[in-house]
């Protein structure tokens, strides 16, 4: 058994932290670096009294369980981790307590996080809610479980059309903007729910803290910051999945104004989840001119975002030191009280003009450090 | 037709391509070369996919002050493509002939002659490397191009295929397109009037005599 577990620890465990370290890093830097203990406990407090906030952190911890199940499953589709499909042959019970040690395993930091703020969840009398979280907390892994078993007993996934897709397919042809949505959608889906989670449960969070205090529309902008960088892991797939499998772009006879059109249609796409958020929640105090800047200043992030990666090219780890310190230089910006639409228009510009520049100077070079796997990965 | 001037092609400030001067006349060139020679690269630096030192014109259009002309001038077809997997080569097909401006007659004609209606509506992710070589060489065709470049345009495809590439660029080379062929193989083209062949080899491209000896002085 131990040998088993040792094997499974390895080939799953092990890789999965060390691939997802700029990940988890990143999550930890948005989590303890910027909110507080008590801001934490705070959250938790208030959590655990809105039945409809402690679904929406229920959804959030059930996408990361979801990260973590794909991980499993796609190794398990490797030729090189063929070998495990002979687990079948041990007793199920032994079986079914490996795959639980593994989930457990890469469960951890949600567990642990969960515990922590239950212990103040439970002291604020929030008990009924506690409860309800601890035993989500034990059922979620047993689905990661049946999961594995599942792809344990059919390794070999049914690739077949669906008729509806086949409808479509002979009905429609999918304009040039959609391209990316759909690699998001069917290659990417992980990043997109969690990227997408974490910044509407922050658009939520900003809009229910702001009428507590005395906060201004600076809590809002720097919701903005943090979301546009959040994407910035979605636009570097973008512009790989460019370079990549649709080089023919660059041979296509398209003026740059139609182009940068086109990148800026899947920009509004992209961010209609928290647009949709943010009218949904909005509070009253905030007035809508605000929030068109607001929602131009996302546009101006991440068009800025891929004229940087036209200019350089850029990798993961690099990418996220780069986020890290461009959210201190907004941050500062910001707080400093440089006029929202400055910073927006300024983003925006500077976007378009890397975007004319680096177009057709971007290349894809693969370094020895491009080929390392990356967090999300 | 194609003036190269000073080409110089780094990957990563590593030099892989220089041409000091390249003049490519009207008719069918055929480039030879080891794999990994530089051919891709060059065919994709000339079809405006790779950022580069030096000058390329088409005719009178340069490839950066006339972007748009230039692309609409000159097609590539990929020697090995690799398309997104949830894209069909209907989607492909019909997104680049919108762009270069080819008529709904012709891109019916060339799914028809290539035969790829069977598999038209499936996602690419599902094709073998015979069916995306095939879309490549319709994407190749589309619209009025004045050069077309095949990279390895006859790997992968059957042999009836194979002759029905040929016609194609016979036909297109009568209307007065130019061709930039290549192959790692010897004698894939014979079939075809080559005018001039060259070989890419040492980071350069040097003019070779043609097999039959009859080379047409530049």
């Amino acid at each position: 058994m131990l040998a088993i577990l040792n094997i499974l620890r390895k080939t799953f465990v092990t890789e999965y932290y060390r691939l997802n370290t700029g990940f988890l890093f990143l999550v930890a830097m948005f989590a303890f670096g910027i909110l507080r203990p008590e801001d934490h406990i705070a959250l938790a407090s208030y959590v655990f009294a809105s039945p409809f906030l402690l679904v929406l952190m229920g959804l959030l911890f059930g996408l990361y369980h979801l990260k973590t199940v794909y991980f499993v499953r796609q190794r398990m589709l490797w030729n090189s981790h063929s070998f495990l499909f002979q687990l079948l042959l041990i007793p199920k019970p032994q079986r079914w307590v490996s795959w639980l040690y593994v989930q457990w395993m890469l469960w951890l930091p949600v567990a642990l996080y969960v515990i922590f703020v239950s212990y103040y969840g439970w002291w604020t009398g929030e008990k009924g809610s506690v409860i309800a979280t601890i035993l989500y907390l034990f059922c979620v892994p047993l689905v990661g479980v049946a999961a594995y078993e599942y792809r344990l007993h059919r390794p070999n996934p049914d690739t077949r059309i669906s008729i509806i897709t086949t409808y479509f397919n002979r009905r429609f042809t999918k304009p040039q903007w959609f391209y990316f949505v759909l690699y998001l959608f069917s290659e990417n889906p992980v990043l997109l729910f969690l990227t997408k989670g974490f910044t509407c449960i922050l658009i939520v969070a900003v809009c229910r803290i702001y009428p507590t205090d005395r906060y201004d529309e600076r809590l809002f902008s720097l919701a903005a910051l943090t979301i546009g960088l959040v994407h910035s892991v979605i636009v570097l797939h973008m512009y790989e999945f460019e370079h990549l499998q649709l080089p023919l772009l660059r041979n296509l006879p398209l003026p740059l104004g139609k182009r940068f059109g086109q990148y800026g249609l899947f920009f509004i796409v992209l961010l209609l989840p928290e647009t949709l958020f943010l009218f949904r929640y909005l509070p009253q105090e905030i007035e809508w001119d605000y929030v068109f800047v607001w929602w131009l200043l996302l546009m101006g992030i991440l068009s800025l975002l891929y004229g940087r990666f036209l200019q350089y090219h850029y990798t993961m780890d690099l990418l996220l030191r780069q986020c890290f310190y461009t959210f201190f230089v907004g941050f500062f910006l910001i707080m400093f009280r440089l006029p929202v639409y400055l910073l927006a228009v300024s983003c925006l510009g500077g976007g378009v003009w890397l975007f004319h520049r680096y177009y057709y100077l971007s290349e894809y070079l693969v370094h020895q450090d491009g080929l390392k796997s990356r967090p999300e990965d | 037709m194609i003036q190269v001037t000073n080409l110089q092609k780094s990957y990563g400030g590593h030099l892989v391509l220089q041409v000091p001067s390249l003049f490519l006349e009207k008719g069918i060139h055929w480039f030879k070369g080891a794999n990994g020679s530089g051919k891709t690269t060059f065919f994709r630096t000339l079809a405006g996919m790779l950022p580069f030192e030096g000058e390329i014109k088409l005719g009178e259009f340069d490839i950066r002050t006339n972007a748009i002309e230039y692309r609409l001038d000159i097609n590539y077809g990929e020697a090995e493509p690799d398309y997104p997997e949830f894209l069909t080569a209907n989607d492909l097909i019909h997104f680049v002939a919108k762009a270069k401006q080819a008529s709904p007659n012709q891109v019916d004609e060339l799914i028809d002659l290539l035969g790829i209606e069977p598999f038209l509506y499936q996602p690419t992710g599902t094709y073998s490397s015979g069916m995306l070589k095939k879309t490549s060489l319709i994407i190749a065709f589309l619209g009025r191009p004045k050069v077309i470049i095949l990279d390895e345009p006859l790997i992968t495809i059957d042999d009836a295929t194979v002759q029905k590439v040929y016609e194609l660029v016979q036909k297109k080379h009568t209307e007065g397109v130019t061709f930039l062929l290549s192959s790692h193989q010897d004698f894939r083209f014979e079939a075809l009037p080559i005018k001039h062949l060259f070989e890419v080899k040492d980071k350069k491209i040097k003019e070779l005599p043609l097999p039959n000896g009859e080379n047409i002085s530049k």
